[in-house]
């Protein structure tokens, strides 16, 4: 009899120590086969009799961050249900997990050793895409308007080059028509003298009066000439002020279309801002939802090929899951900022097959002290289709300040202050549909239009910020889970679409009025430097051709009344009666009308 | 070490030259028999397996019906599966088993396993049979071997050896 209690007793020591180990090892091993990381317990104590497990010093290492820990405890009680224990389930009725911490520090690498089917390194984000398109839209725009902008505009404009032609044309004219008269003076003083020679023997130079009449027809046909270019000069005058009102209606046009843009949209301008930042929150909430959807048990189990000999046959009239964790409160401490931030939350129906439970898995996770923060997260596994939702409320969000954009293009930097943030998401099967809400009542806004190097349109954009207060976003999630659509709308970015466009058409009719008046003046100024020459040139002109007139006077002077009236000279050329007079009478004739056109001229010129 | 290393031998001596009545051999063949035949990693060969220790019958025999009858066993799952299949299958019994593997600890008795249960029943029913004839053989056959063995000096050293053990010797 002794020998057999001996061996008795011998066998229940054995099962007692080994039983910590064992579940021990149990706990850890499927810990990390499902998490793919470690999971260390420090200590383990099983009082079966009582039904209570405590479970010290608990860590599991992030298999994305090795060196932190996706979740530690300092301590878990667990109740656990002998009775049902004994029949092949594992039911914890009740229990605590105290000492929570989050994404905490580790001292050693969490990963496990390597193996052929560890994950592949994450690839890009499906967001990716979307991120680079706001960007590149956003920077297009203003990559536009800076171009336009930084165009040299006045050298293109066309008023003053027309201007510059006739200031340089008519000065020519001028020389011309000088030359012109100059010659006929020339020429009137030749005839003088050779009239005068040719006076001391009438007869025997009466050939050489003949010629001397000819050159003075001659003479006259070009005044004839000069006169007929003078009559055509208001003409001409007139044809240079209707080029140059086509070139200054060509300019205002030109200036108008070149600084002309179209204007910023709004959401566009918000999937700029905001488009990295909240594609980079829902792409990270995403992960972690397929993260967590990938620990709750699926509703198939994999199919497991039989162990040993024979078939099992399950005596029940409704499946029960193996694991189920009836209540388990937990408790977490942490530090956000420097500030206290308690935890406090309820963990309920989380089973390991979910879908032989009546109640779906639900989780509430209650934030105090530096975040008020609210987490409710449903899993249920029921019906065919998986089905989770998770809802998060912060009233009080604490933000620092950052800056939304391209600092070297557009950036709008936010001022710190607390948000209020708002998600609920739904997926049923692989379809997602949620929203996330985001507003920050009261803040300040900055712009800052690096690519623009003008101080004036950042302080118009600035003027134009000044009113905006309020920031508040909602991204709408819709599609498979994989690859969602995400549509966001923001206030920011047609509030602040709005304030551009008006900074941007202020600051650019600015622009074009002062451009468009600065070639006026110089054309102003250019055409009273033409009108100032044009005067000079007309008396220097005119006293020229009276020069002429007291030229052919006396020419007519001297021939007057020794000529013979109408002597007819050899080759049949019957000089005029009176030459004196008919030259004057000529003399006269185009001063008067140089007289005459010139003034038209100056007048067109001054209108 | 050497007493560990001689024990399988020492017991197999013991069982043919033993002064273990016909009745104890008879009744450890049987229950060695029955434990062999069943699956392992079920309460019930455990129980059987503490039987077989606990009981004042030839461990030896067991022991050696034990061992032979895991080897032998698996020849018949076949029919053991199926018996086992139209035991749990009958409407008559279905209740009781489904008491059994609600019952704390019921599921790990083993008797809802098909194998278990049809080795189970062919091994009851074979118990007596086998007991009658490990009696007959133990009473008849055995001191006729063991006469013969005994001739041997191995034999004999390993018989001392076996009084040794039991009088707390070492060899």
């Amino acid at each position: 009899m002794l020998p057999r209690l001996c061996l008795l007793i011998a066998l229940v020591t054995t099962c007692r120590l080994c039983l910590d180990g064992a579940v021990k090892w149990a706990i850890t091993s499927g810990g990390e086969a499902a998490l793919g990381a470690k999971v260390e317990i420090a200590n383990l104590d099983t009082a079966l009799l009582r039904g209570e497990l405590t479970i010290r010093d608990f860590a599991a290492a992030n298999p994305s961050a090795p060196m932190r820990n996706l979740i530690a405890a300092s301590e878990a009680n667990l109740m656990i249900d002998v009775g049902e224990l004994c029949r092949g389930r594992l039911l914890v009725t009740g229990g605590a997990v105290r000492g929570i911490e989050f994404d905490g520090q580790r001292t050693e690498s969490g990963a496990l050793p390597a193996t052929d089917d560890s994950p592949d390194a994450p690839g890009p984000s499906v967001f990716d895409p979307l991120v680079a398109a706001a960007e590149e839209k956003g920077a297009a725009w203003l990559d536009d308007v800076t171009g336009r902008l930084e165009t040299d505009l006045e050298s293109q404009l066309q008023t003053p080059r027309v201007a510059q032609e006739l200031q340089d044309r008519w000065p020519q004219e001028y020389d011309a028509m000088r030359a012109a008269i100059d010659d006929i003076q020339t020429r009137g003083k030749q005839i003088e003298t050779e009239f005068k020679e040719a006076k001391k023997n009438p007869l025997r130079n009466a050939a050489k009066f003949q010629t001397l009449a000819g050159d003075v027809t001659t003479l006259e046909q070009r005044v004839q000439a000069l006169q007929a270019r003078l009559a055509a000069l208001p003409q001409q005058a007139d044809a240079d002020r209707q080029a140059i009102d086509a070139a200054r209606k060509h300019d205002q046009e030109f200036v108008r279309q070149t600084l002309q843009f179209k204007d910023l949209d709004g959401d566009q301008l918000s999937r700029y801002l905001l488009g990295e930042e909240t594609y980079g929150y829902v792409s990270t909430t995403l992960a972690w939802v397929q993260r967590a959807r990938e620990l709750v048990p699926s509703k198939k189990p994999h199919a497991k090929p039989p162990k040993g000999r024979g078939v099992e046959v399950k005596f029940v009239d409704t499946p029960r899951p193996t694991v189920l964790v009836k209540r388990m409160e937990l408790f977490g401490n942490a530090r956000l900022r420097g500030q206290p931030l308690e935890l406090a939350g309820l963990l309920t129906d989380a089973a390991s097959q979910p879908q032989f439970h009546s109640e779906p898995m639900r989780l509430e996770l209650a934030g105090a002290g530096a975040l008020a923060c609210t987490l409710q997260v449903t899993c249920d596994r029921r019906t065919d289709e998986a089905t989770d939702t998770l809802q998060f409320d912060c009233p009080e969000l604490p933000l620092r300040g950052r800056t939304l954009g391209k600092a070297e293009k557009l950036a709008v930097t936010v001022a710190p202050g607390a948000a209020s943030l708002t998600a609920h998401l739904q997926l049923v099967g692989d379809e997602i549909v949620g929203t996330i809400e985001y507003a920050q009542p009261s803040t300040q806004l900055t712009a800052s239009a690096a690519a623009v190097r003008d101080a004036r349109l950042t302080d118009a954009l600035n003027k134009s910020l000044a009113s905006l207060q309020r920031v508040q976003a909602t991204v709408a999630v819709t599609g498979n889970v994989q690859r969602p659509d995400v549509k966001l709308t923001s206030n920011l970015g047609p509030d602040l679409a709005a304030g551009f466009n008006q900074a941007f058409r202020a600051y650019l009719t600015e622009k074009t009025d002062r451009l468009v008046a600065k070639a006026q003046a110089k054309v102003d100024e250019q055409v009273a430097r033409l009108d100032a020459k044009r005067q000079a040139a007309q008396q220097e002109l005119l006293g020229k051709l009276g020069e002429h007139q007291q030229l052919l006077a006396q020419l007519g002077s001297l021939t007057g009344g020794q000529l013979p009236a109408g002597v007819q000279l050899p080759g049949g050329v019957v000089l005029p009666a009176n030459v004196a007079e008919s030259a004057a009478g000529v003399q006269n004739k185009a001063a008067a009308a140089a007289a005459a056109k010139l003034g038209e001229l100056q007048g067109k010129f001054k209108r | 070490m050497l007493d560990f290393l001689l024990r399988p031998l020492r017991l197999m001596a013991q069982s043919l030259i033993g002064d273990d009545s016909p009745r104890r051999v008879a009744w450890g063949f049987a229950l060695g028999m029955l434990a062999g035949m069943l699956p392992k990693g079920n309460l019930l060969a455990v129980v059987l397996g503490m039987l077989l220790f606990g009981l004042q019958v030839n461990k030896s025999a067991g022991l050696l019906a034990a061992g032979l009858f895991s080897l032998l066993a698996p020849l018949w799952d076949g029919l053991a599966h199926t018996l086992g299949s139209a035991m749990l299958a009958s409407p008559t019994l279905q209740p009781w088993f489904a008491t059994l593997y609600q019952a704390p600890l019921g599921r790990f008795v083993g008797l809802t396993n098909t194998v278990v249960l049809g080795q189970a029943a062919i091994g009851l029913y074979c118990l007596y049979p086998a007991y009658l004839a490990a009696w007959w053989a133990a009473a008849t056959i055995r001191p006729r071997i063991a006469k013969w063995l005994l001739g041997y000096r191995v034999i004999r050293w390993l018989k001392g050896a076996e009084i040794g053990a039991q009088l707390g010797l070492q060899s």
